[in-house]
């Protein structure tokens, strides 16, 4: 034979409802069925439990979302002293099992004077595609500029070559 | 779900994460040891994990968003400065996080007792009437009224029942962050809960 919980009164099952909110899996297991047996044959006790369903969605509803915080983040780096606040890489999501593992994986060492060899990659290829453009840009304009140059050397040797006659008497 | 296997010791307890990889406190644990050695990676880290929770902890307790960013500031920056210190905690058996939100706590009362003005983040937007925003419109009048309700109670309760109503933690967790027993930590939620239950139906539309 099974014993039957004892019955809740009603001041018991407003205590608890206060105390662990309209959710009934937030209960101890022994009050969960008495509460129920009373919300069933006592009006009163269902319409408080009600009451709390409806504030506790109130609450819900009224409630602040997580925002975004990654300035902030920088600004405390800032305010401990870290030399890397301002190219501070994208944080972490908050704590999921995933975040967990790559939170447990950050970086152990310190940078040397916190130089790294891959920090001079980015400026040094910005460097050598500068210098291809500037070649091939040269290159272009200073052979048309040679035909140019053809053209008033071809101009000045017949001007020469005009004047050698004169010198020589051919033309006066 | 109406009934669950365990009770008291667990409820308000946030699932468990998936088994494999490492629980929640001993990343926190292993990411303070690395920041009590200095090593600002760890920081970030830890950080990443923890800010949001925070600041959202600091806006509800303090009721404004602008301040809530300065008490997690100052928050993070006792955790680095004192990272040291956590080592004794831990021996103890603490959660990180029940030290951090005790810190949090302790920040948010020393600045309500310092704050004497209005500040700018306080003062509500101005309603927007256009139809499109009206849904926008109810959501932040809902969020107002919580919000004052929420700002009525007095400070320990308003604690207690943040850490369980909102972030989920059991009795005995929020109990140690507010450092008091279980026992006076049920007194405050009933109360709380009985006058939220007051201002909220009274307030009903």
């Amino acid at each position: 034979m099974t014993t039957l919980p004892p019955p809740l009164t009603i001041e018991a099952f407003r205590d608890s409802v206060d105390l662990y909110s309209a959710d009934l899996s937030h209960w101890p297991l022994d009050l969960v069925k008495p509460a129920l047996a009373l919300m069933e044959s006592d009006a009163a006790a269902q319409a408080y439990f009600d009451e709390a369903l409806a504030v506790d969605d109130a609450l819900r509803a009224g409630d602040a979302a997580l925002r975004d915080t990654s300035a902030l983040e920088a600004r405390i780096m800032a305010a401990i002293g870290s030399p890397a606040a301002q190219a501070a890489p994208a944080g972490l999501p908050a704590e999921t099992p995933a975040a967990a593992v790559i939170a447990a994986q950050a970086p152990r060492r310190k940078a040397f004077f916190d130089f790294r060899p891959r920090d001079l990659f980015a400026p040094g290829s910005g460097l050598l595609a500068l210098a291809v453009i500037g070649f091939l840009v040269g290159f272009q304009p200073a052979a048309e500029a040679s035909d140019d140059l053809g053209v008033l050397f071809l101009a000045h040797e017949q001007v020469v070559g005009d004047d050698s006659a004169l010198l020589n008497g051919g033309g006066l | 779900m109406l009934y669950t296997e365990k009770h008291n010791e667990n409820r308000y307890m946030q699932p468990v994460a998936a088994t494999g990889a490492a629980s929640a406190p001993d990343i926190d644990n292993d990411l303070m040891r690395r920041i009590g050695a200095g090593d600002q990676a760890a920081f970030r880290a830890l950080m990443s994990r923890h800010l949001q929770k925070t600041v959202r902890l600091a806006a509800r307790m303090l009721g404004s968003d602008g301040q809530a960013d300065d008490v997690a500031q100052e928050a993070f920056v006792r955790v680095w400065k004192h990272a040291a210190r956590w080592q004794e905690s831990e021996v103890k058996g603490a959660r990180f996080t029940t030290w951090l939100y005790r810190i949090v706590l302790n920040i948010v009362i020393d600045e309500k007792r310092k704050r004497s003005f209005t500040a700018i983040d306080d003062i509500p937007e101005p309603v927007d009437s256009r139809p499109d925003a009206q849904g926008e419109v109810e959501r932040r009048e809902k969020a107002a009224r919580v919000h004052a309700a929420l700002q009525q109670l007095p400070e320990r309760q308003r604690a207690a029942f943040i850490l369980c109503f909102y972030e989920e933690y059991s009795n005995r967790e929020a109990a140690e962050m507010l450092d008091i027993s279980v026992k006076a930590l049920e007194s405050l939620l009933v109360r709380s809960r009985r006058t939220l239950r007051d201002l909220l139906l009274e307030d009903k539309p």
